[in-house]
């Protein structure tokens, strides 16, 4: 066993969410008796789909990278921002360092209204597995 | 919270394995032998992103095994340092809070890092914070929101001790591992139910 890279990509909990759906489909779908499924990644499941990353989708995690360009963050800031989907002042100033240094106050308004736009949540809770691409990892990489 | 190590490693697949497609079977393989371990300095192993590269799978003599070479990447699980992850209080004692994500447990908040006016109580066995007066109970099942401050990886592999001339006593106790493999401490237990910070925290902008 060698270990090449350790870091070589971040993920954010959305991918990790669709990637084991993904696998666990693909299990069903392949019919094969034997092979089990891990025991612990449905506990990972149950802890993903209680997170915000439950509602997201591809489509909705380009839209918010896109809207957030002109801010600038950094990555792991706008990764933490899909994980935890802050929807107060406190929760954003907590994921984002050094804000007032960074950017004036009525950005954080802003912010705030990107998200709810770019995610919603109220509504429903289904989970919308569309043909999500990976690039997000890549493109974070 | 979550990141892709890219390792290389090789794969026996057992004959019973030969029915199922190549892919599945290295997935299978390398799911078993991976999930649910730490290795060190790498974090908690989750599951198989993709395969990289798998070679042809060599048969060796006397062993009816297919061995192949994978270069695979691993979802794992490490958080780094300064982010903030939302959990669950699974039990508090005198030392501080104990944390768990579900499928990760060893998470501990030392009581020093609590926010201050912290109290333990003991009748209940929880925390409570006092906040102008105030009494807010930190219950088991709550979930809160913590950042993380340090890791620790612990190397739990069996220690080959030197034996005496002439004394052959295994001693088993020196195998058994207290400490976790992986395990976070934290700092800034940030603000608890998601209720309170309405009342507590007053929105800067």
């Amino acid at each position: 066993m060698e270990i090449l890279q350790t870091n070589s990509a971040m993920l954010s909990n959305y991918e990790v969410m669709s990637l084991l759906a993904d696998q666990k489909a693909q299990r069903i779908a392949n019919e094969v008796a034997g092979t089990r499924e891990v025991a612990e990644n449905r506990r990972v499941q149950k802890y993903l789909a209680a997170s915000p990353c439950s509602t997201q989708s591809g489509e909705q995690i380009r839209e918010l990278k896109k809207e957030f360009k002109d801010f600038e963050l950094m990555k792991v800031e706008l990764l933490q921002i899909l994980n935890l989907r802050p929807k107060s002042a406190v929760e954003l100033l907590l994921v984002i360092e050094e804000f007032e240094e960074r950017f004036a106050l009525e950005d954080c308004d802003k912010m705030l209204n990107i998200i709810a736009k770019a995610l919603p949540r109220d509504d429903d809770e289904e989970m919308e597995e569309e043909g999500e691409e990976e690039e997000v990892a890549a493109e974070n990489a | 919270m979550f990141n892709l190590a890219e390792m290389k490693d090789t794969i026996k697949i057992e004959p019973s394995g030969f029915r199922k497609k190549k892919a599945q079977a290295i997935t299978d393989e390398i799911n078993r032998k991976y999930a649910n371990k730490v290795l060190q300095d790498v974090g908690l192993c989750i599951a198989m992103h993709d395969i990289l590269y798998a070679s042809e799978g060599f048969i060796h003599h006397g062993d009816g095994c297919s061995y192949v070479t994978v270069h695979f990447r691993l979802v794992i699980f490490r958080p780094f340092v300064g982010e903030i992850i939302t959990g669950k209080i699974r039990s508090c004692n005198q030392e501080g809070v104990r944390v768990t994500l579900g499928f990760f447990d060893d998470i501990f908040i030392p009581y020093h890092y609590l926010q201050e006016n912290s109290e333990f109580n003991a009748d209940e066995q929880v925390w409570v914070w006092m906040y102008d007066e105030n009494e807010m109970f930190m219950d088991l099942e709550e979930t809160i929101r913590f950042r993380v401050e340090s890791e620790q990886f612990f190397d739990t592999s069996p220690s080959v001790r030197p034996k005496k001339e002439g004394v052959d006593t295994p001693d088993l106790s020196a195998n058994s591992a207290k400490q976790a493999p992986y395990s976070l401490t934290n700092i800034e237990l940030l603000f608890l139910r998601f209720e309170w910070c309405i009342d507590v925290m007053a929105p800067s902008c």
